[in-house]
């Protein structure tokens, strides 16, 4: 009786899941990930990892993306994206100036300033 | 004689009022439990004891003045990922670590106006990622029920301080279930409220498009008064409702005659343990005696829920955590350039499971697959909410199980991150759809393990959500507290 649970275990941790959801996607419009170039994904993320880590989240989220297939396996032609879920479009708000932080409290819980800035490291890499 | 710590909101309220005892006495109550509670459950990161105080004192002196506001010297707990001005803030995360935060968060400014008083700051799956609270930089939270067990998550500290009466009331943040999943695993009630209703302004982001701020509390009533202290516009928050508020504690008298209650069909059966279905059923049963027209309903896309949220929420999430790069707050990592040391940074400042999230949701969102993750996934969330709005159409809410399991052993569920996000099949659902749900406690399973009672309802449905969570918990009778609670108290 519940096709939720049995679906998503199902879905979920075998490469082909049970109720047939890998065969539909052969129709898909989709690409498919056959490969996550993670090496790629870690430096657009700015996360340093090292090689060890890299091999593991790479595996880890090849098995996790297995479930997309079930979502793009899903006909929806025609149908809006929900991304926010009242009835709302614009939110305005009367254009005064109001009270905000001064410098030195947005500047209190940095790591490094100077002059009243934010310190960084050198911008671009010139050795 | 009962321990202060022991009082539900609503009790406290009336003993303040008559001058049975002070704010002061009440503090002093939660914070010795706290002292014999804490070395075994780790609720909390930050205890602001002088904080505290301060408030304490300010809510005798306006109740010596006879102020009525309902909330007025209760001491409560937030969650950490909700920022405290000058209070360390961390979310769970190393990243953040002694992080003061220049300012308060919308909800912690309306808890403060209100008289409340904060106990300090609860302890939480790193950056609200996790159902267990074992995703803290500092340490798990334990279940007060049973200290093998994990409190749920990610809004752990603040089910586990509220069950055991180290705060009488606490706040959470509710992404995927991360309020009502702890709430039902340490049997304390836990609302998530329409998106939109309580402004996210001063919390820190997680996935923008699901995360709601809500209650944790020991009664239904209690979960609406505070719930009803911080809802309403917030010109901070642009997502904020704009609208009327629904009213939240007026029915909770009314019961559930005529009322009718629909049955999720895909949440009654497998995949659900069967001494939680058992419970849930005789609710059910109970309801239908109390003059409610039950019937099964079914929603077919929810069966996609777990997938689109596994999609949805790493994306936002990665756009959201790209604000920790060692600029302007929390960790640095030091590097020869800037991004050498964003890059150092955040692989030391981020745990496994927040790092895993941002690389799936930088994935998803990277060139040539948006639309095939992100944006599909936004269109099953649109065939979820059509398949809840033509449920509303047949009923006023619907019911489940809040969690397909009660508490689970620590450690259980670590070693594969997949397994962990099965915690949440019940809750995710009303998340996507935007909707209101509420956690209430029913009874203990054969190991004395809570089990919790979710009603769901249509966005700002909150009035009918209460009257029938109310009548939940009228019909369930559930009075019995976790051991830890009802040890002998020792005085410092």
């Amino acid at each position: 009786m519940c096709q939720a649970s049995r679906d998503q275990f199902s879905g979920w941790g075998r490469k082909q899941s049970r109720d047939g959801v890998s065969e539909r996607t052969g129709g898909s419009i989709y690409p498919m990930p056959v490969d996550i170039d993670i090496e790629r994904v870690a430096h657009l993320a700015r996360i340093a990892l090292t090689d060890d880590e890299l091999a593991l989240y790479g595996e880890q989220l090849a098995h996790i993306l297995e479930h997309a297939e079930r979502v793009q396996a899903l006909p929806t032609e025609g149908v809006e994206p929900t991304s926010h879920p009242l009835p709302m479009v614009n939110a305005f708000r009367p254009d005064v100036v109001t009270e905000s932080l001064s410098r030195d409290e947005a500047l209190a819980g940095a790591p490094d300033t100077q002059d009243g800035y934010f310190r960084v490291p050198k911008i671009l890499d010139e050795s | 004689m009962t321990d202060l710590a022991d009082l539900t909101i609503a009790a406290a309220g009336r003993g303040l009022r008559s001058g049975a005892f002070t704010a002061v006495d009440l503090l002093d109550a939660v914070e010795r439990r706290a002292a014999v509670t804490e070395a075994h459950l780790h609720a909390y990161l930050t205890l602001d004891r002088a904080g505290a105080r301060v408030a304490a004192e300010a809510a005798d002196v306006a109740l010596a003045a006879g102020d009525p506001r309902p909330l007025l010297g209760i001491p409560l707990a937030l969650k950490d990922n909700m920022v405290t001005k000058g209070v360390e803030t961390t979310a769970s995360s190393q990243i953040l670590a002694g992080w003061k935060p220049p300012y308060d968060g919308t909800a912690a400014s309306r808890l403060r106006d209100a008289g409340a008083v904060i106990v300090g700051k609860t302890n939480l799956d790193e950056f609200a990622m996790g159902s267990s609270t074992e995703n803290s930089a500092y340490g798990p939270t334990r279940n007060p029920w049973n200290t093998d067990r994990v409190p749920g998550g990610s809004s752990g500290g603040s089910a586990a301080a509220v069950a055991v009466g180290s705060a009488l009331g606490a706040f959470g943040s509710d992404t995927g279930g991360s309020i009502r999943q702890p709430a039902s695993l340490t049997g304390t009630v836990g609302a998530k409220p329409t998106y939109g209703l309580v402004s996210r302004y001063g919390l820190i982001a997680f996935a923008s498009s699901l995360d709601q701020i809500g209650p944790i509390a020991r009664t239904v009533p209690d979960a609406a008064a505070l719930l009803e202290a911080v809802v309403g516009w917030d010109p901070m928050d642009a997502t904020s409702y704009n609208g009327d508020m629904p009213s939240i504690s007026k029915s909770l008298d009314r019961g559930v005659a005529g009322l009718r209650i629909g049955v999720v069909t895909e949440l009654s059966g497998e995949g659900i343990d069967p001494e939680v279905l058992a419970a849930t059923k005789q609710v059910i049963d109970r309801l239908s005696d109390a003059g409610a027209d039950v019937v099964e309903i079914s929603l077919p896309a929810i069966e996609y829920a777990l997938s689109a949220y596994y999609l949805i929420a790493p994306a936002e999430c990665s756009a959201n955590l790209a604000r920790f790069d060692g600029v302007r707050y929390g960790l640095r990592i030091d590097g020869a350039t800037t991004e050498e040391m964003m890059a150092k940074t955040r692989a030391e400042g981020f745990g496994p499971e927040v790092t895993r999230r941002i690389l799936l949701g930088t994935y998803a969102l990277s060139a040539g697959y948006y639309d095939a993750f992100y944006g599909q996934a936004q269109r099953v969330r649109t065939l979820l909410r059509n398949d809840f709005a033509s449920a509303y159409g047949r009923v006023d809410v619907l019911v489940s199980p809040t969690s397909p399991t009660t508490a689970f052993e620590v450690g259980a569920k670590t070693a594969d991150p997949l397994t962990m996000y099965f915690a949440d099949i019940c809750t995710i659902a009303t998340n996507l759809a935007g909707d209101p749900a509420i956690s209430v406690p029913i009874g203990l399973d054969d190991a004395g393990l809570p089990i919790g009672f979710q009603i769901m309802a249509p966005a700002l449905g909150e009035e009918v959500m209460f009257q029938v969570a109310a009548e939940v918990e009228r019909l369930a009778a559930f009075t019995e507290r976790p051991r830890l609670a009802t040890s002998k108290v020792v005085t410092p």
